[in-house]
């Protein structure tokens, strides 16, 4: 049980940490022109000479199904547990979990001739883990009643946390605008599992049990594995302890935009190319075999009656994990994207957007739609996202503040999560500061 | 989704929610042969045949008389005293004993001389029974004369190891011949051999008539142990006795007593001819000297009422056993024996696990302390139970719960545990071994009684196959017992 508690909440704990939002939602695009907007990829039109950005945050995170509340109920006690009753709503096979943010914390693009550069520096984090309905059912049930059955009980989790030096350029010929920038990358925190494959069978005979696994995961600076019950997570995110030092890596992001007229953009770009190797307290941890664990032997115990048996030490050394050590590469999963506005008139902007967001082994795809009015010196915008994770319901909004040359912006994409976290399988946030001269 | 970690309680189950985990507990076969060796104490064990026909074996003292039994070492306490020139000393033995021949060991001599002289003497000795390489043991002496007189002499340590003796009427005759510097000859006032033993390690002639006990020993047969009722039939049970004689004399039993006391108490007596001839065990002759031979007697039911007696359930076997040497104490018989013979007598009893048994039912209470540290979580314990049983027998058992006051906290299983018999092959052996299954359920209450328990009141029947007929089965090594226990356990998370 403290294996499964164990992942359950060091997978919480990545959710919970803080609001999250996507870096390629519909949000984005509503602040082309400024170096946030760039965001999206470098190819989005910058305006003005100079652009300044402070602390773009933006964060989102999902279930990519059923939202929790779909399977978790909440006690007297105000206790949210696994419920049993619930289990039979979640038709997949594995659940998942996504987290993303992308903290810019500052950036800065200058016209110089005919080019935009661009400089910042950006924390990244992406995570996603998918956990197997089976094994909430083992968590929830045991295993008694899966007798004769194999539950697929192997977690995939994979979490990267990273510094961005962006380094980028833009240039417009007309109406096409073509951007790209390099991001030199260093790893602060990475888990990354490369092989999932654990299943437990409980034999019908006498319930013997056997474990059958393929599992291979790789760490750097989260997880210490000692034994089954044993294991140290340290999630220091954030930290800079490695910046320019360790973990290093390279990205690349390209785009480009198409301006019809004065009142049609359109924009393409792929963006996180890449890799980082891990090489700072990089560990890998693996179990490859088929093990079987039938009872004791109670012979040799009554030979020798100073022998000493513990089942539940048994148990826990029958999933034999070695640790093999090395450096590891994590690619970055790339972010394919499409996008288009609409200035209907100085009043109104209509946004469409289609992303496909990379994950490890997640990978999201989302069509968005915004519409802007514009009132004075504030843009209110009203934004609705579906995704093929079967989320249909998400509306959001966002504000924008444009204060001479200070602008100042924030939204959420789906506010029916807020203060009802559970029901929603996906929230999005983001929240920045902007000067443009 | 929204939410912080201060105010975000997770748990994977909800306390009002037991679930529940199967597990293997118990994965175990045990076989005679290894049965055998967890009894071996050194006076129970389990010999397998060739054929793979296991025999309980029960095994008494085991008796052994040495060299020293028969020609203990002669302790010089009293000198050989010469009292003329030549003086024949008998060797102070019983007059059963007539050495012929024997060769000295760890036996070593000095002899005392004394005479009123103001003059140096010479004094040459001999032994004449004494010889090494067929020369006679002659040794020569000078009694200095220091200035007093009478002239005290003795020799310095002079062993006889090696050295034989040869003689017709135990005698060593002592011949000394003393001189003066003149060669003028005189008789000592005094002379002797003094030794601290006279010890041989080799010795032949007639060695007397000997008798040695071998009484007092029981053989625990722990086969009816805890025995309750029914009966058997065990087809050829023995009581054997066995010799290894390394003495190279003739020697006989003669059994004074031979007992069989059942579980009931009664006692009958093994009737048997031999009992009243005695059995003669075998020697090595002359030429075998050194050799050890081996004399396999069985009291079985071709030559006594043993079959009967024991088939009531024998608990202790009694024998009172003497070992005659030289029986008939004819002084004609020549035997010999070396330092490190010896003389061993083993009684066993051997049960060939051949027969039937009806209704045998057996009773025991075993000491129980649990000292387990089951979680309050768990809840309830359902032991699926799989016996596997390969003996051409049924076996039923069951166990009882007893408090440290000696009440009953009820039964441990549900039900009993039943093995039921192998299925039998035309030629009396079992064709495979049948499986049981038995579920038991234990709910806190029973686990609570279960960590009450001090005591297990164990009651168990066994039946061989149509021994209602007596049919004798066979009981082969490969034969053994399987148990494999799982157990689902309903866990409740407080």
């Amino acid at each position: 049980m403290k294996k499964f508690n164990t992942i359950i909440a060091f997978t919480i704990v990545c959710i919970v940490m803080s609001i999250s939002s996507n870096a390629q939602d519909i949000t984005t695009l509503q602040l082309q022109g400024l170096y946030a907007g760039t965001n999206l990829h470098p190819g989005i039109r910058l305006d003005k000479k100079l652009n300044i950005a402070i602390g773009d945050i933006a964060v989102s995170l999902g279930t990519g199904g059923k939202p929790f509340d779909q399977f978790i109920s909440q006690n007297s006690n105000g206790t949210y547990y696994a419920d049993r009753d619930k289990l039979g709503y979640l038709t997949k096979q594995n659940q998942d979990l996504f987290y993303n943010n992308r903290i810019n914390t500052v950036g800065l693009s200058i016209l110089l001739k005919d080019f935009h550069l661009m400089i910042g520096h950006t924390i990244r984090t992406k995570f996603d883990a998918q956990y197997s309905t089976d094994l909430l059912e083992l968590a929830t049930r045991g295993n008694a009643e899966y007798i004769g059955k194999t539950l697929n009980l192997g977690p995939n989790i994979n979490l990267i946390n990273y510094h961005e030096i962006n380094l980028g350029a833009q240039k417009s010929w007309g109406g096409l605008t073509i951007g790209a920038r390099a991001n030199i990358l260093f790893g602060n925190a990475a888990v990354y599992t490369e092989k999932s494959k654990l299943d437990l069978t409980t034999r019908d005979e006498y319930y013997q049990l056997d474990l059958d696994t393929d599992f291979l995961m790789h760490s750097s600076s989260v997880i210490d594995y000692n034994s089954i019950d044993s294991i140290d997570t340290n999630l220091d995110l954030n930290s800079a302890k490695n910046l320019f030092k360790n973990n290093s890596g390279f990205g690349l992001d390209l785009g480009a935009s198409y301006k019809i007229g004065d009142k049609i953009s359109l924009s393409a770009g792929i963006t996180d190319i890449g890799k980082i190797t891990w090489d700072t307290n990089a560990k890998s941890y693996s179990s490859n075999g088929k093990y079987s664990y039938e009872g004791i032997d109670i012979i040799p115990l009554i030979e020798d009656d100073s022998t000493k048996y513990d089942l539940e030490d048994t148990l826990k050394n029958l999933l034999k994990i070695k640790e093999i050590g090395g450096n590891f590469s994590t690619t970055l999963s790339a972010n394919y994207i499409l996008s288009g506005s609409f200035k209907l008139s100085d009043k109104w902007t209509f946004h469409g957007l289609i992303v496909s967001n990379g994950g490890f082994k997640l990978r999201r795809n989302q069509l968005s739609l915004a519409a802007v009015r514009t009132i004075s010196i504030v843009d209110l915008g009203l934004q609705y996202m579906m995704s093929d994770a079967g989320d249909f319901d998400n509306l959001g909004i966002t504000v924008r503040v444009n204060a001479g040359p200070v602008k100042i912006y924030g939204g959420f994409e789906s506010i029916f999560a807020v203060g009802n976290p559970f029901s929603s399988n996906y929230a999005s946030g983001r929240i920045g500061l902007a000067c443009q001269f | 989704m929204t939410s912080s970690c201060s105010d975000f309680d997770f748990a994977l189950n909800d306390k009002e929610d037991p679930f529940k985990l199967a597990v293997p507990l118990i994965n175990s076969k045990i076989s005679l042969v290894k049965v055998g060796e967890l009894i071996d104490d050194g006076n129970s064990s389990i010999r397998i045949g060739a054929d793979g026909k296991v025999t309980a074996v029960y095994s008494g003292e085991v008796i052994r008389q040495d060299a020293s039994a028969i020609f203990p070492a002669y302790p010089g306490i009293f000198p050989f005293i010469m009292t003329a020139e030549t003086t024949s000393i008998k060797l102070p033995l019983t007059n059963s004993y007539l050495i012929k021949n024997a060769v000295f060991k760890d036996t070593k001599v000095r002899f005392v001389f004394e005479h009123p002289s103001t003059q140096d003497i010479k004094v040459k000795l001999k032994i004449l029974e004494v010889t090494k390489d067929n020369i006679v043991f002659e040794r020569d002496f000078v009694m200095p004369y220091g200035g007093t007189s009478p002239i005290s002499f003795t020799s310095e340590e002079i062993s006889l190891d090696g050295m034989k003796f040869k003689s017709n009427n135990n005698s060593l005759t002592f011949v000394y011949e003393a001189t003066l510097p003149d060669g003028s000859s005189l008789k000592l006032n005094k002379a002797a051999m003094l030794f601290d033993f006279i010890k041989f390690k080799y010795l032949d002639g007639y060695l007397g008539y000997h008798v040695f006990g071998i009484d007092g020993s029981a053989i625990d047969v722990g086969l009816f142990n805890n025995w309750k009722s029914g009966s058997f039939n065990f087809e050829d049970p023995k009581i054997a006795l066995s010799v290894e004689n390394a003495f190279g004399v003739p020697v006989r039993s003669r059994i004074n007593k031979m007992e069989l006391t059942t579980v009931t108490g009664n006692t009958f007596s093994l009737q048997s001819s031999y009992i009243n001839t005695g059995i003669d065990f075998a020697y090595p002759s002359f030429t075998e000297v050194g050799a050890i031979k081996t004399t396999s007697f069985f009291f079985d039911k071709t030559n006594s009422n043993i079959q009967d007696v024991f088939n009531e359930k024998t608990k202790t076997v009694n024998y009172d056993i003497d070992a005659l040497i030289n029986p008939d104490k004819d002084t004609l018989i020549k035997g010999f024996i070396t330092d490190d013979n010896f003389f061993v007598v083993k009684v066993v009893v051997e049960v060939p696990m051949l027969g039937s048994v009806n209704n045998f039912v057996v009773e025991d209470t075993f000491d129980l302390n649990l000292d387990a540290d089951v979680p309050d979580e768990i809840e309830k314990v359902a032991l699926k139970i799989i016996t596997s049983n390969d003996f051409p027998a049924d076996v039923t058992f069951e166990a009882f719960m007893i408090d440290q006051d000696g009440k009953s906290l009820g039964p441990l299983f549900d039900t009993p545990i039943k093995l039921s018999a192998a299925p039998l092959k035309a030629d009396g052996t079992t064709a495979s071994a049948t499986v049981e299954n038995t579920i038991s359920v234990y709910n806190k209450a029973k686990i609570d009684d279960l960590l009450r328990t001090k005591k297990l009141y164990f009651r168990g029947q066994l039946n061989t196959t149509d021994s209602q007929n007596k049919k004798t089965l066979w009981i082969y090594d490969r034969y053994s017992i399987g148990i494999k226990v799982g157990a689902i356990v309903d866990y409740k998370v407080k």
